[in-house]
């Protein structure tokens, strides 16, 4: 019969093989730990440290699409430019209100007299200076175009027009260039580019105009009779101490913003 | 009366005459030869009448108004291809068609009601083609329609229905649907099940553009009918309401008070009227818009007030404000009128006007002053001129006559002015004219610095109420219509000569030279050279009065002009000579011994002269000494330090720059 009780010497070294034999589990326990974070880690940084493919929309394969998203960031650009400055790219005959260059569209210098109209066709200003400032920049995005296809096509270009329109809620940009790309049989040609921006610049611009009128003409312009009547906008005021008067005009579907500036029939401090 | 003395007066006369013109200065348009019409001036601004060095290199000047230029000449700007026009546009500003009528009263100009599917525009009829190509619609112009308003809200607009195309659906309007080539039906919604598509009837509620009401939409996104009536006019409009659409209240609650939509009303920093607008204030109209309140500050300077009425409505009232011209200008003109009755007249018809005076004993005069005193520029040198220019007609001397009694010297006339008193009557009279005088800024403070005054000081703590809101504040008066829509000033051509005529100049003149005239025609009493009448707008003659027009000369010039007149009196009845008599009456021309002696030559005759000139040349009874009180209406001068500066913006809760 096999003796079962044990001497203290054995229990203790059963203990100890026990004792050990939990340290080597806990040992295990903790590398399997140790590399389950490493495992994690890597896995995490992998994701952060690959780049992930460059997903654009200006497709090259595609001019039409690829022209038309560089062009309406362009106009998307000078439009917000347009807006803070009062129509003017870069503001003449300006006041600076609240660090900002603000274009005068009515405006007369003498005390008493009513302004004199400096954007009279305010309209076809805006797009002439649209067409001055994105002008260079499409050219550019053609470059590019051309650049990024020779290496697959034969392409030939002509002549650039570009014509700017505001229409009511949006911005239309038309270009006339000639753009041809051939590879072996396929040949495709582009003669007419277009791109359409949303945006209420043609809107603000029309009332902008109705104020430097009713300025000129009354010395004024009642802005809650307006807004009630077009609750889409709304207009602020304000008159400086130097008898300027700052409009702010905003389409509240757009959210934007129109600045600009007024001088009429200021009156002195004193005689 | 001798020749000489006929001569000497008139001489005397034209001498103080000319000596007044030469200390006033010329009045001259102040170098208006040297502007010219710049094209454009170096600023970038086009056709300003300004000075030479203004303009720019390369572009054409004239020297003459902009109007008789050929390419600065205003006129009508109309552009074919939007259909919109420019008023007040120079020549050289217009790519379109340039028409010689600054108000574009021409065809292509006119606006009537332009209907845009379910919408309508109020403009011109180019423009409404330009406005229908946009839409895809025929253009529908309606010339009939007479107002905007009219327009705007009750034009019958184009019917509105289903629009099948094809397996498709669209709620729109006969014209887009018929731009689209599609099946009209009109008044049927989408949703309905003769149409066979998946659109399910009101889906959900919306908003739309221009619209009061709250819309059920089907799920396919078409209109259907009204969910819920709002309307602006009952003070409600579509918006979210805890997230959801629904009418919304439009109306304001401003410091406890319920505002209506579109009503409008005037705040002011302070007191207001009757000369007491504090330094720095300003008028600043409200509006209640869309639920919010806004503000619109009137022109700095108190240039413009804010006027308001209030329209009955039955079971309440609705305000309206306007900022207006301060016609402050034309209550100091009027000082300069001939006829004083007119002039009485016109400043008590003018509601920006008021009477203020001085009345002191023998020192009395009325001038029409500004209800809402004008603020000045103190930061440029024509400003601080022009301040001191209108605060000088505050500027008086008050003569105290001593008179020597056997009991020693006694005060007989305008003693009064010695106490503090006509510092207080003064200082409220130099306040109203302007910034003027010893005062508060509407932030509480007060300086003394714009008054001195040889009879006292006074508390200027008295004033700084007036810097206090005042909640029960009457508004300011609107005044005519054709001052209320804040054009031209109902009294006088605005863009004319509005400029001022020379407060300190020809017409006070004038006044004093016909004054004198009247003495020597007239020889008078002493009695009436010595109290003056209180005068309205001119000279209260004598001792006392004074000028206001022309400030500070006025009481030498009426002084002397009273002896003269004397001297002839002595002159005539006593057969001495007229220079001898001129002596005489100016050491006694404010003495009422004088007028004793007068009576008692008439009385007792030589015996009694006899007797009066041992007293006076013997006892020295009846000697006279003048004192002078001065008062010097200044501009009001700020606190010294920056300390107050933030304080600019602090009692406007809507923080008005």
């Amino acid at each position: 019969m096999r003796r079962l009780s044990y001497s203290s010497t054995q229990l203790k070294d059963l203990t100890n093989i026990e004792k050990r034999k939990m340290k080597n589990n806990r040992a295990q326990v903790t590398i399997f730990i140790i590399l389950g974070l490493i495992l994690v880690v890597v896995i995490v940084l992998l994701f952060l440290l690959i780049k992930r493919p460059d997903i654009s929309l200006a497709d090259t394969e595609n001019p039409q699409a690829y022209i038309e998203s560089c062009v309406n960031e362009a106009v998307e650009e000078a439009v917000e430019i347009l807006l803070e400055n009062g129509g003017d790219l870069e503001p003449k005959g300006s006041i600076m209100y609240d660090g900002q260059e603000l274009t005068y569209l009515c405006y007369n210098k003498n005390y008493y007299k009513p302004c004199i109209n400096q954007r009279p066709m305010l309209i076809e200003h805006i797009e002439n200076e649209i067409t001055s400032y994105i002008q260079p920049r499409v050219s550019n995005c053609f470059q590019t175009l051309k650049s990024e296809l020779e290496s697959r096509y034969d392409i030939e270009t002509g002549n650039m027009q570009l014509e700017t329109k505001l229409q009511k809620g949006k911005v239309v940009v038309n270009i006339k260039k000639d753009f041809k790309m051939t590879r072996g049989d396929d040949v495709r040609s582009f003669t007419n580019f277009k791109a359409n921006l949303i945006s209420g610049i043609y809107g603000l611009a029309k009332i902008a105009m109705e104020i430097s009128n009713q300025e000129a003409h009354y010395c004024n312009f009642d802005i809650l009779g307006f807004m009630i009547i077009y609750p889409k906008y709304d207009i602020q005021k304000f008159k400086t101490g130097d008898s300027d008067t700052i409009y702010t005009l905003k389409d509240l579907i757009t959210n934007q913003e129109f600045k600009f500036a007024i001088r009429s029939c200021a009156l002195p401090a004193g005689f | 009366m001798s020749y000489a003395q006929v001569l000497i007066l008139i001489i005397s006369t034209f001498a103080f005459c000319y000596l007044i013109y030469s200390s006033t200065g010329s009045v001259s348009a102040e170098g208006i030869e040297d502007y010219v019409c710049c094209e454009e001036t170096i600023y970038g601004s086009s056709c300003q009448f300004v000075e030479k060095d203004e303009c720019a290199e390369g572009f054409r000047t004239a020297p003459t108004q902009c109007k008789d230029t050929s390419y600065c000449e205003l006129g009508c700007c109309y552009s074919p291809d939007t259909g919109l026009c420019g008023e007040n546009s120079p020549k050289r500003n217009c790519q379109g068609t340039w028409v010689d009528d600054a108000s574009c009263n021409i065809a292509q100009c006119q606006k009537a009601c332009c209907v845009l599917g379910s919408n309508a525009l109020w403009t011109t009829e180019r423009n409404c083609e330009i406005e229908s190509g946009f839409l895809g619609l025929e253009t529908d112009f309606r010339q009939e329609i007479s107002s905007e308003i009219e327009c705007i809200f009750l034009v019958e607009k184009d019917d509105e229905g289903a629009c099948v195309l094809g397996s498709d659906c669209k709620f729109i309007t006969r014209g887009e649907c018929s731009g689209r080539n599609g099946d009209f039906y009109k008044d049927i919604f989408c949703s309905d099940p003769s149409f066979e598509n998946d659109c399910e009837a009101k889906n959900h509620k919306e908003c739309i553009d221009g619209k009061d009401s709250v819309y059920w939409f089907d799920s396919c996104g078409n209109k259907e009918d009204v969910a819920k009536e709002c309307s602006l006019f009952t003070g409600t409009y579509c918006g979210l309401v805890n997230g959801n659409p629904d009418c919304k209240s439009v109306d304001c609650t401003v410091d406890g008070k319920k505002r209506k939509n579109g009503e409008s009303w005037c705040e002011y920093e302070g007191t207001i009227g009757d000369g007491k607008d504090v330094v720095g204030s300003r008028h600043i109209k409200h509006i209640c818009y869309m639920g919010e309140e806004r503000i619109e500050p009137c022109q700095d300077y108190r240039n413009q007030i804010c006027v308001e009425s209030k329209v009955d409505l039955g079971t309440e009232t609705f305000s309206e404000a306007a900022c207006r011209i301060n016609q402050w200008r034309s209550c100091l003109d009027y000082n300069n009128l001939e006829d004083r009755g007119e002039a009485k007249e016109k400043c008590e018809e003018n509601p920006d006007c008021t009477t203020k005076g001085v009345h002191i004993d023998k020192f009395n005069f009325d001038l029409c002053s500004p209800k809402y005193p004008p603020g000045f520029d103190l930061t440029n040198e024509g400003g601080a001129r022009n301040a001191e220019m209108i605060c000088s007609m505050g500027s008086q001397k008050c003569t105290v006559v001593y008179v020597k009694r056997v009991s020693g010297w006694k005060c007989e006339i305008n003693c009064d002015c010695e106490d503090s008193g006509f510092t207080q009557q003064m200082n409220n009279f130099c306040t109203s004219l302007g910034d003027c005088g010893g005062y508060t800024n509407f932030a509480g403070e007060t300086t003394d610095d714009g008054y001195r005054s040889s009879a006292g000081q006074i508390d200027l703590n008295q004033y700084k109420k007036y810097a206090r809101n005042n909640p029960r504040q009457a508004p300011a008066e609107p005044g005519s219509l054709n001052v209320l829509i804040g054009g031209p000033t109902g009294d006088s051509e605005f863009e004319g000569d509005y400029g001022p005529k020379n407060a300190m100049g020809v017409g006070g003149i004038g006044f004093v030279a016909q004054v004198v005239s009247l003495y020597l025609l007239e020889a008078y009493t002493l009695e009436m050279a010595i109290s003056g009448a209180a005068t309205y707008g001119g000279a209260g003659v004598g001792s006392g009065g004074a000028s206001a027009v022309l400030g500070s000369f006025g009481d030498a010039l009426v002084g002397v002009g009273a002896a003269m007149a004397t001297a002839s009196v002595l002159s005539m009845a006593f057969g001495i000579d007229y220079v001898t008599a001129l002596i005489i009456s100016s050491i006694a021309v404010t003495s009422s011994y004088l007028i004793w002696g007068w009576e008692a030559v008439k009385a007792f005759g030589i015996y009694a002269l006899i007797a009066m000139v041992v007293l006076k040349y013997v006892l020295g009874i009846g000697k006279t000494k003048k004192k002078v009180i001065d008062f010097q209406c200044l501009p009001w001068q700020p606190p010294t330090g920056g300390d107050d500066c933030s304080k600019c913006n602090s009692y406007d809760p809507l923080g008005v720059p």
